[in-house]
């Protein structure tokens, strides 16, 4: 039977597996944003204030997080919209790191059943404790995360296939090609960074209930480095391929006992080697193709 | 009818264009020619929306467009080629032809979600036609980034013709090509890209200009110095000095 260790591995990747698809798209958008990190921190705060102060349900407070990570994301991207490249990438890093930088001054508590609880800067914000008043076993709440992750999925896949997606990969490679098509990509970066920003929210939420208590440091640029390089190590042609990244950095470098201590080292190394050999990754647009062909005839058959 | 009005347009102390006035007739194919650095790709920038304009105007079919952007100017039936092609090499070549299909939808929600990649698809079909008159139909499923130059500029102009512009800019469309591949181009614009549309062609292939335009100017230094046909242009002593130097 799975054991409570192999359960909180299983339910990190899925959470963060949310943030690598958030990164992921941004980077077939075409802008590498080391940012995203700032909006699961956001979203982190902001839901678990809503259901340990407030008191807020399980599910608004989710909705209430992310959205408020999704507007950040919005604002954020309609003034860094118009510049692209090295440019974006260090104002993404300016932004996050003011937001982490804020929740360390960040105090708000209020007592709640004679205990002080609530984000108190440095020290962190402990106490979330949804999980526990209502009952949930780390089985049931890994399947909420699988079940909220494989929602994502699912929308990322119809978008993907749709003109939209074909828009977000054509913005992607040739932005003045795109314009000379008709199209604006201003409202459609702003768009990918506002789903970009939601879905990052839903993984800190997520996350905060989790682990029920968190900290700014949690979000430091290292979690938003790392979650660019599970999409570039896993793949840039399908949602499936920041999954990969993930599965593979933290189902096999951080849980194995063995190998933890080297686990950056080994992370490091392996993401030279992947920009070296693939460039965009294992599942990278070409073999995304040929796999979605060979499935075709293999259907039709 | 394309109609460039005075226009000027300077990089830092560089004039590039200096007070321009050339009229488009629609419905033919005109040749655009010129020296090196003479300014012809900066002039389909600017109608292409790429570049601002200094000063001046330009007018499509009696309508200001200066100042439009390349997006806006696109709507309104204007596509473009470019000298150093631009496709999406990271999509197969039905998908590159696709993609200048979408964007002639207006977005309704469903359009955003329709699937664009779906066989039974009506623009699959369509994209299907466009690649057998560019013979290229076992190239569908290539990834456009391993097409061999010829066969991009092929692409280009299937993208072209996918489309459907009214005004079509076409810069150098004949770079690099062998005088057989050149031929075969003349021979598709004529047969299939140039009638019903209006089209701009920038060519230092004189073959190519002399099988597909009915119209010619001749621009040099950021001025026009001649228009018209094709075979009294090519004796004016204007063109023949900006050509072959003062005797």
């Amino acid at each position: 039977m799975l054991n409570d260790y192999l359960l909180t591995v299983i339910s990190n990747i899925g959470m963060i597996s949310l943030l690598a698809i958030s990164a992921y798209i941004l980077l077939i958008t075409g802008e590498i944003s080391f940012g995203q990190q700032a909006y699961f921190g956001i979203s982190a705060y902001s839901g678990a204030i809503a259901t340990t102060l407030w008191g807020w349900p399980f599910w608004v407070s989710l909705l209430f997080g992310s959205l408020l990570a999704g507007i950040a994301a919005g604002l954020v991207s309609a003034l860094t919209v118009r510049i692209s490249g090295l440019y974006f990438s260090i104002s993404t890093l300016a932004f996050s790191e003011m937001v982490r930088l804020f929740l360390l001054k960040f105090s708000y508590q209020k007592e709640i059943d004679g205990e002080l609880l609530g984000p108190n800067g440095a020290e962190g914000f402990g106490g979330i404790r949804w999980i526990f008043d209502n009952n949930i076993s780390v089985f049931q709440y890994t399947l909420l995360i699988y079940l909220i992750l494989f929602l994502v999925i699912i929308c990322l896949f119809f978008i993907e296939r749709s003109g939209l997606g074909m828009i977000f990969r054509m913005i992607g490679q040739d932005p003045m090609l795109t314009r000379v098509h008709g199209i604006n990509p201003v409202n459609y970066k702003v768009f990918a960074a506002v789903l970009a920003g939601f879905i990052a929210g839903l993984g800190g939420m997520l996350y905060a209930h989790s682990f029920t208590f968190i900290e700014p440091q949690i979000f430091n640029v290292m979690l938003g480095v790392h979650s660019l390089a599970y999409g570039l190590i896993g793949g840039l042609g399908t949602v499936f391929g920041p999954l990969i990244g993930v599965a593979l950095d933290i189902g096999l470098l951080e849980s194995i006992r063995v190998i933890h201590g080297y686990r950056m080292i080994v992370f490091g190394g392996l993401v030279a080697i992947m920009l070296i050999l693939m460039p965009r990754g294992i599942l990278d647009e070409k073999r995304v193709y040929r796999l979605r062909l060979a499935l075709r005839n293999w259907l039709h058959v | 009818m394309f109609e460039l009005i005075k226009i000027c347009k300077s990089f830092g102390n560089l004039r590039v264009l200096k007070s321009i006035s050339i009229k488009i007739k629609s419905g033919i194919v005109t040749g655009l020619i010129g020296p090196n650095g003479s300014g012809k790709t900066s002039l389909v920038n600017i109608m292409s929306g790429i570049y601002p304009i200094d000063s001046g105007q330009i007018l499509l079919d009696g309508n200001d467009i200066s100042g439009a952007k390349s997006y806006q100017i696109s709507r309104l039936g204007v596509f473009r080629t470019f000298q150093h092609i631009r496709i999406f090499e990271r999509m197969t070549v039905i998908e590159n032809i696709i993609s200048a299909m979408i964007s002639h939808e207006s977005f309704s929600f469903y359009g955003f979600l329709a699937q664009v990649r779906n066989p039974e698809d009506p623009k699959v079909n369509i994209a299907q036609n466009i690649l057998e008159i560019m013979e290229m139909e076992n190239d569908s499923n290539l990834f456009a980034g391993d097409l061999s130059l010829p066969k991009r500029r092929r692409l280009e102009i299937a993208r072209v013709l996918a489309r459907d512009p009214k005004v079509i800019l076409f810069d150098e469309p004949a770079g690099g090509m062998t005088p057989k591949e050149t031929e075969s181009l003349a021979h598709l614009i004529n047969k299939n890209v140039a009638p019903g549309r209006t089209c701009l062609v920038i060519e230092h292939k004189m073959d190519l200009i002399a099988k597909v335009c009915e119209e010619l100017c001749v621009i040099n230094h950021g001025e026009k110095i001649a228009q018209g046909d094709p075979s009294v242009v090519f004796n004016q002593p204007e063109v023949i000095e900006a050509y072959l130097g003062k005797v």
